[in-house]
């Protein structure tokens, strides 16, 4: 019963958090992108690029809107679901959250009314300030919600006392050590999600051949600042490795399926595909890297990496599910970088003006594909991170078991099978309607805005 | 000053939620009128009277949620997880709303989608009203966690609270759109108002009714003289509330007048529910004192909220000020 009602509380935890996550992920990287396309409209007033803000904005405000409909319940969840750990911990954690609401969402919240509604209603200046302060809000939002994870894998700064968790350092909580690359990570993963998922849709334009010169130019922005991202990525998660290894060693062992410890003086092979055996302690088969473990998470060749038979096998994560999550993330990541670098190639190369840029039938394809790649990389790269902490809620400090509410498995069951239902009828209609937006295309003929026209009159 | 500091965050925390129950409680109350409108067109104007401010106004559940979680954890703990089911119908609720407006404008049917929302609006002021209910029935707590059933929050006194409180929602949105919009549907407006209000005051008097005759683990709490007393003041306050409601929507002239009496039944009401169970949190056991975080906490959290809070509320006041036009029909830029 007991066992019942908390992997039913994770699930419903696992596909509110899987689902939520799409949505942030492209409004923070879209709230960028509109800035950027903004201030060129303001600074060229080439109109071409206020077409681009309002055609951008259309799926921003799409993803927006289900961004927040779906963060709701994860807030609320720590009552509903996690009472016991919201009791022993929300004096900071709850205390993260409240600045996240109050510092960014709101924020965000109030000047998206001004940068949608209120293009006739302010000035030029206003108006980019709204959309500045939409995009700061929620880039804002992203670091006080990855404080607060952050914290539950590398909880620095507190000591539990009576079962509650008191507050020592706050600061040394907030920067707890997971936090740099930790956050780093998932704003640059926001950022290279929207930007191959915006080149994504501008290709399947071009290659329809329609509004060419439209696409090509958010292509074009687009991929300049992927040429900087992808590779950034790829150095950053590299970087979290090495903090995981260090604060996390449990965590890192099941990511790598690494069972054994090095003897000293010899190295840590990397697996590259494994069957890993939890009841075996070993993995029944693996293709291995000899030394490449130890280069990656020491710096060295025969660095000692600690194997998870070093640890109890209660205290241990799975092993499965992290493993192969991990390897879809890092391959999609260098599989983005390579896609920008052929783009690269093909510009330089004279390949995307505008009377060429259709024939490159297969190199759009491909950008088409890679729509959702970003998205399925920071997934697997957060069901890494979620899975390689357990058992723990708290890492070190509280079990996941311990920190579940006295609530039936019954009323979890019975949100949670809502929940699904739900959320998959919501990502159906996101789809369907952003495909509709799509067919519809940039409206190219709407009046340009009358900034401040409306602001002492009545009516619109 | 450690006495002190649970009471301050008390106030804010009421505050916050004060706020979600004025703002976004007369964009829930308009969706509970969306649901039989005269014709589609009244619907999309209806959504044009809440359009730009919806989302600021949900950020204040957000932030009351936070500070609840933040400066209370174990009532947040504790009520949430006593009040699951209306909780998710809450949650429910909003994601309906917010997603139905969102997809309303690219939709073919938009009648659907309209549909959709109202159902949406309803849903989360059902579930609000149960909270509500189940919390003035008290919440059944051992070892300081939860310690009843699923069903707990399904009763006699809840449901007539539920209704009332949907009602009363009814009553501030038909007030907000007479005050915010200017046009063909102002006589409708003013009839739906008169029909909330009459209504509400009708389950009000019921509920007042009731009250005498229930024994709850709370009803001791505002049984106690003084808190009767003060309880007394603000229910008559209500009533006056309700009366001026009437008035003003009576005469066309006057009909922009009934919303901030609206207001003041609101705030009355809430007044009256904090004033009867004070100084509890989650009656009948857990007090403010008792749920509070460390005074550490408070005390950090304290000086983030006297720097943030008033930021907000300049930036929120701004951004009222841009729209305070009022409305006539959809905005050419909502159409997205």
């Amino acid at each position: 019963m007991d066992r019942v009602a908390v992997d039913l509380s994770r699930a419903q935890f696992a596909v509110t958090t899987v689902f939520h996550m799409l949505w942030p992920l492209l409004s923070i990287g879209l709230s960028l992108l509109l800035v950027v396309m903004e201030i060129l409209w303001l600074h060229t007033r080439e109109e071409l690029y206020y077409r681009q803000v309002r055609f951008w904005s259309r799926i921003f405000l799409l993803s927006f809107g289900i961004g927040v409909a779906s963060g709701v319940p994860l807030e609320f969840q720590f009552g509903t679901n996690w009472s016991r750990f919201a009791g022993a911990a929300g004096g900071l954690f709850g205390n993260m959250l409240a600045f996240e609401a109050t510092m960014s969402f709101a924020l965000e919240a109030a000047f998206l009314a001004v940068f949608v509604f209120g293009w006739d209603r302010v000035s030029r200046g206003m108006h980019l300030f709204s959309a500045v302060m939409v995009a700061f809000g929620a880039s804002l939002s992203a670091f006080w919600i990855m404080a607060a994870n952050s914290w539950m894998q590398t909880p620095a700064g507190v000591h539990l006392e009576g079962g509650v968790i008191t507050v020592t350092r706050y600061f040394r909580a907030l920067f707890n050590p997971d936090l740099p690359t930790a956050f780093a990570h998932i704003w640059v993963a926001s950022v290279e999600t929207t930007l191959f998922f915006v080149g994504g849709i501008s290709a399947w334009y071009i290659l329809r051949r329609r509004n060419v010169e439209f696409f090509l130019k958010s292509f074009k922005i687009v991929l300049i600042v992927a040429l900087a991202a992808a590779p950034l990525q790829i150095f950053l998660g590299d970087a979290s490795g090495l903090t995981v290894g260090k604060h996390q060693p449990a965590k890192l062992a099941a990511m790598e399926a690494h069972w054994n410890t090095n003897p000293p003086g010899t190295g840590a092979s990397w697996n590259l595909v494994a069957a890993p055996a939890k009841a075996a302690q070993d993995n029944r088969w693996a293709v291995r890297i000899p030394y490449l473990l130890s280069i990656l998470s020491t710096r060295s060749l025969t660095g000692r990496v600690t194997g998870l038979k070093d640890f109890p096998v209660a205290e241990q994560p799975p092993v499965v599910a992290p493993f192969y999550a991990f390897r879809v993330m890092f391959l999609l990541g260098f599989a983005m970088f390579f896609l920008a670098l052929w783009a690269l190639w093909k510009w330089v190369r004279g390949r995307l003006k505008p009377e060429r840029a259709a024939e490159q039938c297969r190199f759009w394809r491909l950008w088409v594909l890679a729509i959702p790649s970003g998205f399925i990389a920071t997934e697997a790269g957060w069901i890494a991170r979620e899975m390689g902490r357990q058992p723990w809620i708290i890492y070190g400090l509280m079990r996941t078991s311990d920190g579940v509410s006295p609530v039936g498995a019954g009323a979890t069951a019975g949100s949670l099978a809502a929940f699904v239902v739900l959320y998959f009828a919501l990502f159906a209609l996101f789809v369907f309607f952003t495909r509709r937006i799509l067919k519809a295309g940039p409206d190219l003929d709407s009046p340009l805005p009358r900034y401040g026209a409306l602001a002492p009159r009545q009516g619109g | 000053m450690v006495e002190a500091l649970p009471l301050v965050w008390f106030l804010i925390l009421d505050l916050s939620l004060l706020a979600f129950l004025l703002l976004d409680g007369a964009d829930l109350g308009i969706g509970i009128l969306a649901f039989r409108p005269a014709s589609e067109e009244q619907r999309s104007a209806m959504l044009a009277a809440i359009g730009p401010l919806w989302y600021a106004n949900e950020t204040w559940l957000v932030i009351a949620g936070a500070i609840l979680f933040g400066a209370f954890p174990r009532a947040y703990g504790l009520a949430l997880s006593a009040l699951y089911v209306p909780t998710m119908m809450l949650i429910f609720g909003l994601i309906f709303r917010a997603v139905s407006i969102e997809f309303r404008p690219h939709a073919k049917s938009r009648r659907f989608w309209g549909a959709v929302f109202a159902a949406g609006s309803l849903l989360a002021v059902v579930g609000q009203g149960f909270m509500l209910g189940s919390v003035l029935n008290g919440v059944r707590v051992e070892d300081e966690l939860f310690a009843g059933g699923p069903w707990d929050w399904l009763s006699p006194l809840s449901a007539v609270v539920a209704v009332g409180t949907v009602l009363g929602h009814a009553m501030l949105g038909g007030a907000y759109l007479l005050r915010r919009y200017a046009g063909p549907f102002l006589a409708d407006y003013r009839r739906r108002l008169r029909v909330a209000a009459v209504a509400t005051l009708t389950v009000f008097v019921l509920f007042l009714a009731l009250l005498p005759l229930l024994r709850t683990p709370v009803s001791g709490l505002w049984l106690r003289p003084f808190h009767l007393g003060a309880v007394a003041v603000l229910l008559v306050g209500a009533l006056l509330g309700f009366v001026m409601v009437l008035r003003c929507a009576a005469r066309p002239a006057k009909c922009r007048h009934a919303y901030p009496w609206a207001v003041f039944v609101f705030v009355c009401v809430a007044a009256a529910v904090l004033a009867g169970v004070f100084p509890y949190i989650v009656p009948p056991s857990l007090s403010i004192a008792a749920a509070a975080a460390s005074a550490n906490t408070l005390r950090f959290m304290l000086v983030g909220v006297a720097i943030v809070l008033p930021i907000i509320v300049v930036y929120s006041l701004y951004v009222r000020r841009v729209f305070r036009a009022r409305a006539t029909g959809p905005n050419r830029n909502g159409k997205y």
